[in-house]
């Protein structure tokens, strides 16, 4: 028996003795009402309702059965959120479940991340442990970026999270952990006047105001500590473990069979059961935010700017809390082809959940800082190199570069396949494979080795080329304005000062590229190009409307308009951030070698190809707050020093000697 | 395989999926009958109101609306549709059509279809998750926005079932920035 088995076997003895669901299942009170319910998972037998959901299973009446709401829920609900039935809490905020009794939590939630630990744990130990602390919990990649990009925090580490978290095994040697981190609820009413009263207070001051409020309240409904607004089709889900394994549809109504559940009423999981098989689409009730990969995925482009292309084809209903036509699925049904196609995964039939599995969605444990430290799958993982194509160990499984088992894969007659969860097998094309025995002249050139032992893969991500389109969203205007309350998503309560964000243009056809964490070249992005503008309030003792921060400037035309101002770190004036950025628009076909070398000896072809390096294209000019004008698509001066920083470490732009070859190529 | 096949553990694997080869057939589930509240028919009726859960609190006139920020980017009014009479069994689409008007003009007109979706309790059917927005050329700016704040503006919501039957309502709101 080789030793993986044996720790195998052991490991599945030590769930068995532990697992409760062998046990005896308890009386049938539950089923005297919820008859015909779906059975949730293969090891809780029919009848073990409480195993999961407490309460009482022997009981005959309802109100015995079941685990009632707390007498202070409206207390705790507070008036912030909208009308609801007595005892509803699935738009809670992490802070207003951290108040509830566990014994409710659980009733209505036991995958919950506060509950977890007696329920999905008492089988699942490791993954039980490990998602409370994984960034799709913590959000901890959320918060820290634009603090340290506006110099409001030092380092490049996670300093907030969404609810209160501890690694007790915490080992600070791991580079992008951290042991705890602490939650960023909005500065109340006195922390705002404390700052706007003290006459030594500067602009650094409110700006930590509104950054702060930014944070808690415009962006910090998606993780798996609480539940969204749960309020319109695309957002249904639960929390914790349920966040994913147990599906809403897309009304967050009930479909099965229970006699006793209501039909027609949200938020409900369309059947009473726990899944591996997560779509695409339950995971894009959060990822239609941050960089939008649920959307990209599947093709679908967000709007929302001031102007839309005329023949556009939009997505004609309220989808994750937005009216008819804020998302696109074309920009163009005049042309015969797609400028916004899905991902090449998904038109075969694949889900995110057939990549991304393990500690890349559950995490290891560990308190990451991003989540490009939590997630080391790369395109190579399943599709080999140029070299070599991808191939088992001698246990016979198929590993991430960094070791870690990927259980969909297995090797079968010289092919990779993977289960995809439909329970379909799709054959994995083998990069090597294809370059030695069907690949053109243009592929070999752009991807195979050359007689130096060089490939462009040495040197490029995947996606750098493979990526079918990158929808960059340029200059970005948040505006905090004291005279407004808002409700924040950490305490659920309405609070001090209203946030909105909007965005200046777009663009679909420019390309970027930088430096990603792992040394090699990737598409980049702007992160956020926030430009603050903060309004005051007469109850802070200032004049209504009166701009603390930002700039009324000319907009060139005639018009005078408020103009946010921009981040500043150290002598940088307009720190816009930039990361490298994996789309999730991949594509069959690469983009061809003009997208980053030049075609001739032009200044024109010149300066083209040097706006993909970061020089500028000055095609998205923004205005600052003192009349300032910043290229959105700039991070690198004319002599190629850097204009702003980039958020991750080791990321950056090309390196010099990079860029310098890459420029002087002119293509024949 | 067969050394799973040999194990001392295939007992208890196989306990893990009691349900593995029942061959028992389950009686068919009745059709549930639909309420006369959610069946097509005269008079219907439809109502603009708040809630999440389920909960529906009919809007009074010129009552408070927020007109929310949705995350990054993007505001509307959100609302619930409340029918009587119009189709809203399994399956049944409305067509809905939507108005935000602002002294008289048109702010944002939005078509749709949305299930509505029967409540069991016979009160009639949920149109859920309906966000009125507004035309963002118009409405871009914070100065736009706040210019809104306790506007009296009219919501109007027609509502037509897979048969052709419609109702109509139109509800003054007064907006209130934020949410």
């Amino acid at each position: 028996m080789s030793w993986a088995r044996a720790y195998a076997l052991s490991l599945l003895a030590m769930v068995l003795a532990a697992c409760p669901a062998n046990e005896p299942p308890p009386n049938q009170g539950c089923a005297n009402c919820h008859a015909g319910i779906e059975q949730a998972h293969a090891a809780i037998q029919p009848g073990q309702c409480t195993l999961c959901h407490g309460g009482d299973g022997a009981a005959s009446t309802k109100e015995a059965a079941h685990v009632i709401a707390p007498a202070d829920w409206a207390e705790i609900r507070g008036t912030g959120l909208p009308p609801a039935p007595f005892g509803f809490i699935k738009d809670f905020a992490p802070d207003q479940l951290a108040k509830l009794p566990t014994a409710y939590l659980r009733f209505i939630n036991p995958g919950d991340i506060r509950v977890v630990g007696e329920t999905c744990g008492s089988c699942h130990p490791e993954q039980a442990r490990n998602m409370p602390t994984s960034v799709m919990t913590t959000n901890a990649g959320h918060y820290w970026p634009s603090l340290w990009l506006a110099d409001l925090q030092a380092d490049r580490i996670a300093t907030f999270s969404s609810y209160p978290v501890t690694d007790p095994n915490c080992d600070p040697s791991i580079p992008g952990t951290v042991c705890a981190l602490g939650v960023l609820a909005p500065p109340a009413a006195s922390e705002i006047s404390a700052v706007l009263t003290n006459t030594a207070s500067t602009v650094v001051d409110i700006e930590r105001l509104a950054t702060q409020h930014y944070l808690a309240k415009n962006c910090n409904t998606c993780h798996q500590a609480g539940y969204p607004r749960n309020d319109s089709p695309g957002l249904y889900r639960s929390t914790g473990c349920s966040a994913c394994h147990v599906l809403y549809d897309k009304e967050g109504v009930y479909r099965g069979e229970d006699q006793a559940l209501p039909r027609g009423v949200p938020v409900y999981p369309a059947r009473h059961v726990i899944t591996k098989a997560i779509p695409t689409e339950q995971c894009a009730t959060c990822h239609f935010q941050g960089g939008r990969i649920g959307l990209l995925y599947r093709g679908i482009r967000e709007g929302g700017f001031s102007t839309r292309p005329p023949n556009a084809e939009v997505i004609a209903e309220t989808l994750n809390g937005r009216a008819p036509g804020f998302y696109l699925t074309d920009e163009d049904t005049t042309n015969t082809y797609d400028e916004t196609p899905p991902d090449i995964h998904f038109t075969r039939g694949l889900h995110c959940a057939d990549c991304h599995v393990g500690s890349d969605v559950h995490g290891t444990g560990r308190i990451y800082s991003t989540a490009k430290q939590q997630i080391d799958l790369v395109c190579e993982d399943c599709h080999g190199s140029v070299r070599q194509p991808q191939s088992p160990n001698p246990a016979g499984q198929l590993l991430t570069r960094r070791g870690r088992v990927l259980p969909q894969l297995r090797a079968e007659g010289g092919k990779i396949i993977l289960r995809g969860i439909d329970g379909a097998d799709h054959l994995v094309r083998q990069v090597a494979t294809i370059l030695a025995t069907e690949a053109t002249s243009d592929m070999r050139a752009a991807m195979a080795t050359d007689d130096r032992d060089w490939s462009h893969t040495d040197a490029l991500t995947c996606d750098t080329c493979h990526s079918s389109y990158v929808q960059y969203c340029i200059g970005c205007h948040v505006s905090f304005d004291l005279r407004l309350d808002q409700v924040d998503y950490q305490t659920g309560l309405k609070t001090p000062g209203l946030t909105r964000g909007g965005r200046t243009s777009y663009a679909l056809d420019k390309l970027l590229l930088g430096t990603a964490p792992d040394g090699r070249v990737q598409t980049a992005h702007p992160s956020q190009q926030l430009q603050m503008s903060v309004f005051n309030a007469s109850t802070y003792g200032g004049e209504d409307g009166a701009l603390l921060m930002g700039g009324v400037v000319s907009d060139g035309a005639g018009n005078r308009k408020t103009w946010g101002r921009f981040r500043r770190r150290g002598s940088l004036k307009a720190n816009n951030g930039f990361v490298p950025f994996f789309q999730h628009t991949t594509s069959k076909a690469g983009r061809s070698c003009e997208a980053c070398h030049r075609r001739d000896t032009s200044p024109a072809e010149l300066a083209r190809v040097r706006g993909v390096y970061g020089y500028g294209t000055g095609d998205f000019l923004l205005t600052g707050s003192e009349g300032e004008q910043v290229d959105g698509l700039q991070f690198l001066d004319p002599d190629g020093n850097p204009t702003t920083t980039w958020v991750h470490d080791g990321s950056g732009p090309v390196a010099p000697d990079r860029r310098a070859r890459a420029l002087d190529v002119v293509l024949e | 395989m067969k050394n799973l096949l040999r194990s001392p553990l295939l007992p208890i694997v196989v306990s893990f999926f009691p349900g593995c080869g029942d061959d028992e057939i389950p009686p068919p589930t009745p059709e549930p009958e639909v309420p006369v509240s959610c069946r097509s028919g005269s008079p219907s009726t439809i109502e603009i109101g708040r809630g999440v859960g389920g909960a529906f609190e009919a809007l009074s006139p010129e009552a408070d609306v927020e007109l929310t920020a949705a995350p990054q980017g993007g505001f509307g009014v959100a609302v619930v549709l409340r029918t009587q009479r119009l189709a809203a069994s399994e399956g049944d689409v409305l067509r809905l059509s939507l108005d935000l008007e602002i002294s008289g003009t048109v702010a944002g007109h939005f078509e749709l279809r949305r299930p509505a979706l029967c409540n069991s309790d016979g009160s009639g059917a949920l149109v859920n998750g309906i966000v009125v927005g507004l035309d963002p050329a118009r409405y871009g700016s914070n100065d736009a926005l706040l210019a809104l704040d306790d506007a009296v503006v009219s919501l109007v919501v027609t509502a037509t079932d897979s048969s052709g039957n419609t109702a109509t309502v139109r509800q003054q709101v007064t907006l209130q920035v934020g949410g």
